[in-house]
């Protein structure tokens, strides 16, 4: 039993990264119809940029997590000025495959490849926010910093639901992707949805990333491996429903946990991914992308 | 959607009995009125000018870098009418390099098939298995394609590296090249670079056949509106099926290329990476294009190994010029270079006497 | 109701799409309250200087609402001056409920926080529309096309206009709708709204309007009511 419940609670920290990473790819697509594929990367610009704050230049904790923020935020908002602005919003946005995946596809190598100049190809983590020694709960035990990751997934999931559910702002950013001219005719400005919820999303990776590189520890090359799952979560919450792709990650993240767990550790990605693969194939209404396609 | 009056009406052409495809396929579409040259002249092109460089760069440096290009080269082309053209979001090519490479090494490797009986066995399981993996995924729609293609790299190279049958991770080595023997590598490496010219003179000329016949008519309606194009007689499943299986072929023969070029299959060939790096060498030359493909390939693989400096920071190179290219012309370098040429050109040529109001043009 | 009065100004406007000119010159005024149909052939030009007030496309010359200047290309301030659209093909949030469609045609406005207080301001568009209350839930993508075009004017509604434009309202709706439509014009211009119509179908258009004015190859003009009344005739 405390197997059982010791994999539950790595399967939901794990899970939580896909989940924060669906839930932020999902509102941002739900704005703008782009798919956000350096949300990993900025991620990955949060653990490393904060460690590398700390442990070379010498910043104190909350500093480094407060600048490296700032500098993910001002990042993406860079890049929305000089290629989103230019992409969308001078009359001539292109539909389809490029606008859809590359802008985004480009700035996650960009960031890559200056993050390894920056930071090297060495591992590392943050220092953890949270420490001391495992939470013992019921049957199983917990590492402290996984709770935060956990509860960050389980709060930015359910305020980004909330926003869209219940604000007149979420019902706008919505329509934004809905139509834009229908958008534009309201006077609702989509261009400052989707750069303002960039930003945001960017931000909240980047503090995802401080809070789980100290379970993991990160490379330059860590954000696209996780973040692909985090692109199946979204696209398994149809692209539309941050809290369903909060949810959908967790249970991702359990799925592995627990096929790793009693099935095969080497064998378990490979599993999951073919049973990922086969609910897409064979189930793709459960992703309610039939309206998107 | 572009489509001349004449050339929509060769997609209803297009519909015609299976007798006359083959004839239509080779000679150009049943609205042209005469064989159309271009994929035949082309692919004599590639095939003489491919022949003479790969012979002249015997032995060089430049040499080997043309030699895994042509394998990139081979499978771009399939590319570029599976994504260029039909816009279809299948991120699977590196998948069926992998077959080719693994296919390859297998058959040579663990149950000594020469060359030819190899390339033939293996371009066969290429077939069977496009065949059953597009049957498949080919029902998703847009992006549950993507989605779906895009785990497959991920479930397959994970797969690879844990197999002890595929090597694990050192992957299958002493694969033989397609020509000559491996104890003299550099007459060898010339000569599986030439098979490879040929090859790709082949790949190219069925891809422009496709693309500038009525079937690459009804591809180019598809990835415009699916509803109209079925409305006008298109099969959309078999259409799908057919250019996921075209691809996948086509990257299977640039796997089989590749690993005789290598002399070895391993599990990287088939990572993410890769499949990035086939999309920069389809994107920024030009998604439409076969020429720019395959120029794109030489330089990428060249830019890959040049220097310590350049391959440390491809990625970063490759994503700003990607970015920038796409910002400006989304159909890439050579459609921008096509463009800065009509500017110019319209700038320079006199404007012809009674040309009439922009208006008027619209109203007529 | 809208602060401005609904006084517009349109004075040399211009429309480019790159070198095609499909407005060369629009200038005309139209006091509070009036009722002025845009006719015209198709592609000369009606559409797109409307919005080209509307702001959703870039414009030369000047537009003013009450006297005061209206910038180009920003449609936020065409809403906040009065100056609302209710564009050629609807435009609504097809994911979005009725509900939610109607709502949106207030952002510009509101200064509510939560979507259901939002609402509240808005709920009275429904005495006009009644058939929309059974509706409200309902994702906008599954309505009829004459659904959508009562739903596309309730949303207009909501943003208490003072000038209100409509392009080609009853585009592809059916003969019982177009009327529904054109009551309801009757009804908004009893309430002193100013309204301009473009309508390809003059006849339907000047049975409501006051006036009319012309678009003919991107040049306004005032028709000569004679000549086309002759023209009408069958």
């Amino acid at each position: 039993m405390s197997k059982f419940m010791n994999l539950i609670a790595a399967g939901l920290a794990s899970g939580a990264t896909y989940g924060v990473f669906g839930a932020c790819l999902t509102i941002w697509f739900r704005v703008c119809n782009v798919l956000n594929l350096a949300v990993g990367d900025f991620a990955m610009l949060g653990g490393l940029g904060t460690a590398v704050l700390i442990q070379v230049h010498g910043v104190p904790l909350g500093w480094a997590i407060v600048l490296d923020l700032f500098g993910v935020g001002l990042l993406a908002y860079i890049f929305d000025r000089l290629v989103l602005h230019f992409a969308f919003d001078r009359g001539r946005s292109e539909h389809g495959i490029v606008s859809v995946f590359f802008y985004t596809f480009g700035l996650s190598l960009a960031i890559e490849g200056g993050a390894l100049l920056l930071f090297g190809s060495d591992l590392r983590a943050a220092p953890t926010l949270w420490s001391g020694q495992a939470l013992h709960i019921l049957d199983f035990n917990i590492e402290r910093p996984a709770v935060l990751v956990i509860a960050l997934a389980i709060v930015s999931g359910t305020a980004l639901w909330l926003y869209l559910r219940f604000t007149v702002s979420g019902r706008a950013a919505s329509a934004c992707g809905e139509s834009l001219i229908g958008a534009r005719i309201a006077g609702i400005d989509s261009a400052k949805f989707r750069r303002w919820i960039f930003i945001m999303t960017a931000v909240l990776a980047a503090l995802f990333g401080v809070l789980e590189s100290p379970i993991i520890g990160f490379t330059v090359q860590t954000g696209p491996t996780i973040s692909l799952l985090g692109v199946v979560a979204a696209g398994f919450a149809g692209f539309r429903r941050p809290g369903k792709a909060v949810v959908v990650g967790l249970l991702i993240g359990l799925a592995e946990a627990l096929i790793q767990g009693y099935v095969s550790i080497s064998n378990g990605d490979v599993i999951l991914y073919g049973a990922l693969f086969s609910v897409i194939i064979f189930r793709p209404s459960v992703l309610g992308l039939s309206a998107l396609a | 959607m572009t489509i001349a009056p004449e050339e929509a009406l060769s997609l209803v052409d297009s519909a015609e009995a299976p007798h006359s495809r083959l004839h239509r396929f080779v000679y150009g579409s049943a609205a042209a009125s005469r064989r159309d040259p271009v994929p035949v002249a082309t692919a004599l092109f590639i095939a003489v000018a491919g022949t003479a460089l790969v012979v002249g760069l015997n032995g060089q440096y430049f040499g080997t870098v043309v030699g895994f290009a042509l394998a990139y080269s081979i499978v771009a082309i399939g590319m570029v009418v599976q994504l260029g053209y039909a816009k279809q979001l299948a991120f699977s090519q590196t998948v069926f390099m992998g077959v080719g490479a693994y296919g390859t090494g297998i058959l040579e490797t663990k149950y000594n098939f020469d060359t030819a009986e190899t390339v033939v066995c293996v371009l066969l399981i290429g077939f069977v298995s496009s065949l059953v993996i597009g049957s498949i995924v080919t029902r998703a729609p847009g992006l549950a394609l993507a989605l779906a293609t895009l785990l497959l790299p991920l479930f397959v190279s994970t797969y690879l590296g844990n197999s002890n049958y595929f090597g694990s991770f050192t992957g299958i080595l002493n694969i033989n090249p397609l020509w000559g023997t491996i104890s003299n590598y550099n007459n060898a490496m010339t000569q599986t670079s030439v098979i490879a010219v040929l090859f790709l003179a082949i790949v190219t000329f069925a891809a422009l056949r496709v693309m500038r016949s009525g079937v690459g008519l009804q591809l180019m309606a598809m990835s415009e509106d699916e509803r109209l194009a079925a409305g006008l007689g298109t099969s959309l499943r078999q259409r799908r099926l057919e250019v996921f299986v075209f691809g996948s072929v086509v990257a299977t023969l640039g796997g089989i290329v590749l690993a005789s070029a290598q002399g070895d299959a391993t599990y990287f060939l088939v990572a993410e990476s890769a499949q990035i790096t086939l999309l920069i060498i389809l994107f920024v030359p030009g998604r439409k294009n076969v020429l720019a493909v395959i120029g794109g390939a030489i330089l990428v693989e060249y830019l890959s190994t040049s220097s310590d400096f350049m391959s440390t920071n491809l990625a970063t190179f490759e994503a700003i010029v990607l970015v920038v290219i796409l910002l400006i012309e989304p159909n890439g370098f050579v459609a921008l270079v096509a463009r800065i040429y009509r500017f110019g050109y319209s700038k320079l040529r006199p404007p012809k006497s009674g040309a009439p109001a922009p208006y008027e043009e619209v109203t007529e | 109701m809208s602060l401005t009065s609904g006084a517009l100004e349109v004075e040399n406007v211009a429309v480019h799409y790159g070198k095609f000119i499909a407005v060369s010159s629009a200038s005309f005024s139209l006091a509070p309250g009036d009722f002025v149909a845009i006719i015209g052939p198709n592609g000369h030009g009606k559409s797109s200087l409307v919005n080209s007030l509307a702001g959703l496309v870039q414009r030369s010359g000047e537009v003013r609402i009450d006297g005061v200047p209206l910038p180009s290309r920003n449609p936020k301030a065409a809403v906040a001056a009065g100056l609302v659209l209710v564009p050629e093909r609807r435009h609504l949030y097809p994911g979005l409920s009725v509900r939610d469609n109607i709502l949106l045609g207030s952002y510009v406005k509101t200064s509510r926080f939560f979507a259901e207080k939002a609402w509240e301001d808005v709920a009275d568009v429904l005495e006009v529309f009644p058939e929309l209350s059974e509706l409200l839930n309902q994702r906008a993508a599954t309505l009829s096309g004459g659904q959508q075009q009562m739903v596309a004017l309730a949303r207009a509604m909501a943003a208490r206009p003072a000038i209100i434009m409509l392009d080609e309202p009853c585009l592809g709706l059916a003969e019982a709708v177009s009327k529904r439509v054109y009551e309801w014009l009757v009804m908004m211009a009893a309430t002193k709204v100013t309204i301009l119509l473009v309508e390809e179908n003059p006849v339907h258009a000047l049975e409501v309007a006051d006036r009319a004015l012309e678009m003919f190859k991107g040049v306004m003009s005032v028709p000569d009511m004679a000549t086309f009344a002759k023209e009408q005739q069958p």
